[in-house]
């Protein structure tokens, strides 16, 4: 089956909010050695995309945004309680969003991706203040912190949290995603070591950067 | 004329402006709020309970917006976001003079709220912006 039809399927199955059918496709599909990048980057994220972009358009409303969102989250905790990857000793990752970011799929995203990718990852999710992150990095005191960012609103706290960091650890590794704003980055980067332009950009620099 | 894009700038508000535009930024938002509810041309529109919540979010977030764009002097994030703001509201039926209004009611907000003569280089930057939108929309007509 071609990507295409499997993403059709799945945005089908989500639009009829059915858990069951959407959970049974992954299933399938990882039966016949679907590879965890291909559902993430080919099926997962557009899906998510295309529900997000029907919502800004009107054409679904807010729930039916919600329930794709759930059904996807889920089925990325599935993929992390079933994951069978090596995690090599000594590469810890801290996933999470900035502070006042609520949306954490993405960070979700990086996480499972970051596991399959060996690292040992820690995630937080969201509505992590500031001065509670960079507490977090001394107790687990990862390698790298890869935070996600959507909206505008967060930049504040974000420059906060990226300075005190910088002051506290200035070796530890940053990495940001979720901003493509030339001028935003432009503002972040004296303290980030590298943007993410995608999932599978941001693993690739990960390994990079450690 | 130019595109909005080309002449939006914040390089004149000075950082004690801003600093007390965040003061006063609840202030701000009830003001505007205010000002979108008591606008006969938008009356129809926000008799709606929806559409009158989606207005009071709209308030709350381009205030935030607006501040951290100002501050940290980013025109072009704040026009990207007044953008997708345009095509969201339009997807839901709000009137195209809406942010028009929307930024006017902050002009007089900022007026009122901040101390003479300090508001002027907040209230250019919106008058651009408005005077941009208010361009779109004729474009749009025309």
């Amino acid at each position: 089956m071609i990507i295409q039809e499997q993403l059709r399927l799945f945005i089908a199955a989500l639009r009829e909010g059915d858990r069951r059918r959407s959970f049974a496709l992954v299933r399938e599909w990882e039966q016949n050695g679907l590879p965890d990048d291909l559902l993430y980057n080919e099926i997962l994220i557009p899906a998510l995309v295309r529900f997000g972009d029907n919502w800004e358009s009107n054409d679904q409303g807010v729930v039916e945004e919600h329930v794709a969102s759930q059904i996807v989250r889920h089925i990325l905790a599935y993929k992390a309680v079933t994951m069978e990857s090596d995690v090599s000793p000594g590469k810890t990752a801290m996933v999470g969003c900035v502070p006042d970011e609520h949306h954490d799929l993405a960070s979700l995203f990086m996480a499972n991706a970051l596991e399959d990718a060996g690292w040992r990852v820690v995630h937080y999710g969201s509505s992590a203040p500031v001065r509670d992150i960079v507490q977090a990095v001394g107790r687990y005191r990862p390698d790298l912190l890869c935070l996600t960012m959507k909206s505008l609103g967060c930049l504040d706290a974000t420059l906060k949290l990226l300075e005190q960091l910088r002051a506290t650890y200035p070796e530890l590794k940053i990495m940001v995603g979720g901003i493509s704003q030339p001028s935003m980055r432009a503002i972040l980067a004296p303290h980030v070591d590298v943007f993410a332009d995608s999932l599978t950009h941001g693993v690739a620099a990960a390994g990079e950067l450690a | 004329m130019n595109h909005p894009g080309e002449t939006l700038t914040f390089s004149a508000i000075a950082q004690a402006d801003i600093e007390t535009f965040e003061k006063q930024k609840e202030k701000i938002v009830t003001a505007v709020t205010d000002h979108l509810f008591r606008c006969t041309a938008l009356s129809d529109a926000l008799s709606d309970p929806e559409h009158a919540r989606i207005a009071r979010e709209c308030v709350k977030i381009f205030t935030e917006n607006f501040l951290t764009t100002v501050k940290y002097q980013l025109p072009e994030a704040l026009l990207d976001y007044v953008a997708w703001l345009r095509g969201f509201l339009a997807s839901r039926s709000f009137p195209p003079s809406f942010i028009p209004h929307l930024i006017a009611g902050m002009r007089n907000a900022v007026h009122a709220f901040l101390e003479e003569g300090r508001s002027d280089d907040i209230c250019a930057a919106l008058r651009t912006l408005r005077l941009g939108e208010l361009q779109r929309i004729s474009e749009v007509r025309a």
